[in-house]
C-alpha cells in the first residue's frame, strides 16, 4: 500500500513537472556540433528546459535559435554567459557626456548606428590577409569609418572598406597615397564620420591590430 | 507675521477672493482640457515624465515590459531597391521596406485569419513603386483588423489603401522636439492608428461635439500626455545567462524562414502584430530612443486602459488644490507664512508651488498612471501675479 501512494506520488509529481516544463524546438543553429542530450543538434529537434545543452569547447559564439512552444516566443541559447545589466541609483541619476572632439550624437543621425558599431568591435584583431568583422550596420553613403594609427612619427587615418553591414580591414591600410609601408602591429582608433556635416563620432580606441607575417622567417 | 494679522490676511475681501479663486480654478481646470485636446505639446511634459520615471526606476518599479499578446515584427533588415525619380527623372534607386516578403506575410496572414489585429507602421508613398505593389495593396484591402499608416502631410501610393491606413503622426514645436503628447483624432476628423485598432476591436471611438470630445458616452480627451508602460529596451531580454528571448522577430529571417518548422499561423495565434522597423524609425522619448511603433501601440493601450477618459476625481482634487493655492495667492500670502518654525519656513522656499503641483502629479501617476498638466496651472498663476502686479502699479502711481 505503501509502495503504491509513493508510484502514486511520484507519477503525480511527475506530470506535473511535465506540464510546467518549457519545451523548444529548434529553428536555426550556426553550428552542427553542439549537442542536446548527448544527440547532434538538429534543425526541428525538440528538447526541454532540463535538456543538457554541451557546447563544443573552445569555439565561442555557437548559438541555437528555437521556439518556446509553450509561450509560443523564439530564444536564443547561446554558448557565452551573459549578465544582466542593472543600473545603479548613481546611474539612475547621472550620465556621462563626452566634451571631447567625438561627438557623441548629432542632430539628424539614426543614433543606434555609434551604439551597434561600439558593441561590434573586439579589443584584439589578428591581421593574416583580409579581415572581415561583422558589424551588422549597413552605413548610409553620408557615414564611413575611419581609422586612424601612428607609424613611427606619422599619424595616419585611413577610411574603412565598408559592405553590406561588414567592415572589411586588410593589408591596404598601410598604403598611404599608393606607397605601401611595412604592415606592422599598431593600436587603432575607430570614428564614424558623417560627410554632410563634417562630424566625426568616437567608436573605439586601442583596437589592438596583431599583423601576422606572409613569411615565416626561419 | 502674527496668527492674528495672518487669519486677518485670509478673512479680508473674503466673497471677492473666493470667486476669484473658484474662477481662476474651473479657468486653470478648462484651460488644461481644451489645450490638451490639441496635437501641440506643453514644454513639461517630456520633464514632468522623465522625473516620474526616475521615480519609478528609484522604486524598483521600472521593467522592459512587453505583453504576450503582442507580436512585434521587426522589417529593419528586409529591405529592396526600387527605381526612384524626381520630377519623371531617374535619380536612381531607392532602400524600401521588402514589399514582396509583405506580400507573403499578409498572404499567410488573411489565409490563416486567427491573429486579432495588424498596425503595419510601414508607409506606403505615393511616387515609390515596386513590383509587388498590385497585388500587395489589393491583399491589405481585402483583409480585416488592419491598419496602415499614413501620414497628414503626405500622399498614399493608392486609392485602395485608403480605407485601411490611419495617422502615424505627432506633433512638435519649436520649443518642444520630442515625442511626448500623443492625440487620436487628428485633422479631418481622421483616426490615429491607435485610434482605429480601438474602434475595429471594442467598437468604441471618440466623438467631438463642440469643444467637447466623448467616447463611450464619456466625457474624454483627445490627447494625452502618454505613459509608456510597453517597452522595449533591448533585442533581447535576459532569461538566464545562456538564453535569450527575442523581444521582435525579424521578418524574414524569424517568421519567413521558419514557416515550414513552425507555421505563421501558429506565431499569429490571436496577437496583435505590430509591423515596423525597431532599428531606425526610433524617436526620442523620456524613457529615450523608442521605435514609432512602440509609441503607437502605447496610445492604443492607453485608450483601452481608459486613459482617455476624463478623470473626474483627480479634477475635483485638482480644483481644490488650484482653490487654495489661488485664495492664497490673492490674500498676497504664502504658506510658508503658516509654518511657526524658522527653519520649515526655510524649508518651504525650496517646496514652493510647483513643487506641491509635482507632489501631487507623483502621487496620480504612482497611483493610477494618470499624468496631468502643471505648465497650464503655474503659467496661469504666474499671469494672474503678472496683471495684479501691473494693477497695483497702475494703482499707486494714481495715488
Amino acid at each position: 500500500m505503501k509502495l503504491q501512494i509513493i508510484t502514486l506520488l511520484v507519477l503525480v509529481f511527475s506530470h506535473f513537472s511535465m506540464l510546467h516544463a518549457d519545451d523548444y524546438k529548434v529553428l536555426f543553429t550556426n553550428s552542427k556540433d553542439v549537442l542536446i542530450d548527448g544527440k547532434k543538434v538538429q534543425v526541428g529537434a525538440t528538447f526541454n528546459d532540463k535538456s543538457v545543452i554541451t557546447w563544443t569547447k573552445g569555439v565561442e559564439r555557437q548559438a541555437i535559435k528555437a521556439v518556446n512552444t509553450k509561450t509560443n516566443k523564439m530564444c536564443l541559447f547561446v554558448s557565452q554567459s551573459m549578465e544582466k545589466n542593472s543600473l545603479t541609483a548613481y546611474e539612475i541619476l547621472t550620465a556621462n557626456k563626452h566634451l571631447s572632439t567625438h561627438t557623441p550624437y548629432q542632430e539628424g543621425m539614426d543614433i543606434s548606428i555609434p551604439i551597434k558599431l561600439r558593441k561590434s568591435f573586439e579589443e584584439t584583431y589578428e591581421l593574416l590577409d583580409t579581415l572581415v568583422i561583422d558589424t551588422k550596420v549597413k552605413l548610409p553613403s553620408s557615414l564611413s569609418l575611419i581609422a586612424t594609427y601612428t607609424y613611427g612619427d606619422a599619424r595616419v587615418s585611413k577610411t574603412l572598406k565598408t559592405t553590406d553591414g561588414q567592415v572589411i580591414i586588410d593589408r591596404q591600410l598601410f598604403s598611404i597615397d599608393g606607397k605601401a609601408l611595412q604592415p606592422r602591429d599598431v593600436n587603432l582608433n575607430i570614428d564614424l564620420y558623417n560627410k554632410d556635416d563634417g562630424m566625426y563620432t568616437f567608436i573605439k580606441a586601442d583596437v589592438q591590430l596583431l599583423v601576422i607575417p606572409n613569411i615565416v622567417q626561419q | 507675521m502674527t496668527k492674528l494679522t495672518f487669519l486677518l490676511s485670509l478673512r479680508r475681501h473674503f466673497k471677492i477672493k473666493l470667486c476669484g479663486a473658484l474662477l481662476l480654478s474651473i479657468g486653470i481646470i478648462a484651460a488644461s482640457y481644451f489645450i490638451g485636446n490639441s496635437d501641440m505639446p506643453m514644454p513639461d511634459e517630456m520633464k514632468v515624465l522623465r522625473t516620474f520615471d526616475r521615480f519609478m526606476k528609484f522604486s524598483g518599479q521600472y521593467e522592459d515590459n512587453l505583453p504576450d499578446s503582442i507580436l512585434l515584427v521587426n522589417v529593419c533588415y528586409d529591405k529592396q531597391l526600387v527605381d526612384y525619380s524626381v520630377h519623371d527623372i531617374p535619380v536612381g534607386q531607392y532602400v524600401i521596406t521588402d514589399r514582396e516578403k509583405l506580400l507573403q506575410f499578409l498572404t499567410a496572414a488573411s489565409e490563416a485569419d486567427n491573429y486579432r489585429y495588424i498596425m503595419m507602421d510601414v508607409f506606403f508613398e505615393h511616387n515609390i513603386e515596386s513590383p509587388q505593389d498590385s497585388a500587395l495593396f489589393a491583399t491589405i484591402s481585402k483583409m480585416d483588423r488592419i491598419v496602415i499608416a499614413d501620414h497628414t502631410d503626405s500622399y498614399l501610393s493608392d486609392s485602395l489603401l485608403k480605407k485601411k491606413s490611419a495617422y502615424a503622426d505627432y506633433t512638435i514645436t519649436w520649443k518642444v522636439k520630442n515625442f511626448a503628447h500623443f492625440q487620436f483624432v487628428r485633422e479631418d476628423n481622421k483616426p490615429s492608428m491607435p485610434l482605429r485598432i480601438y474602434e475595429d476591436l471594442t467598437g468604441k471611438t471618440i466623438k467631438k461635439w463642440g469643444p467637447f470630445y466623448f467616447s463611450n458616452g464619456r466625457l474624454c480627451k483627445n490627447a494625452v500626455t502618454l505613459n509608456m508602460p510597453i517597452r522595449v529596451a533591448d533585442d533581447y531580454s535576459l532569461e538566464t545567462p545562456n538564453i535569450l528571448e527575442k523581444r521582435y522577430e525579424f521578418l524574414g529571417a524569424d517568421i519567413l524562414a521558419h514557416d515550414s518548422i513552425y507555421p505563421i499561423s501558429m506565431q499569429l495565434q490571436d496577437k496583435i502584430v505590430i509591423i515596423g522597423d525597431f532599428l531606425t524609425d526610433v524617436h526620442e522619448t523620456y524613457l529615450g530612443p523608442q521605435p514609432g511603433s512602440i509609441i503607437c501601440i502605447n496610445a492604443y493601450h492607453a485608450l483601452q486602459q481608459g486613459d482617455h477618459y476624463f478623470h473626474w476625481g483627480w479634477a475635483f482634487v485638482q480644483f481644490i488644490i488650484y482653490f487654495i493655492i489661488g485664495y492664497f495667492l490673492m490674500s498676497r500670502l504664502t504658506f510658508a507664512r503658516m509654518l511657526p518654525n524658522i527653519f520649515l519656513r526655510m524649508l518651504s522656499f525650496i517646496f514652493g508651488v510647483p513643487s506641491i503641483l509635482l507632489v501631487v502629479a507623483l502621487i496620480a501617476y504612482v497611483t493610477t498612471g494618470y499624468v496631468y498638466n502643471m505648465y497650464i496651472p503655474t503659467f496661469l498663476y504666474w499671469l494672474y501675479q503678472f496683471i495684479y502686479n501691473i494693477y497695483r502699479k497702475s494703482k499707486m502711481q494714481t495715488k
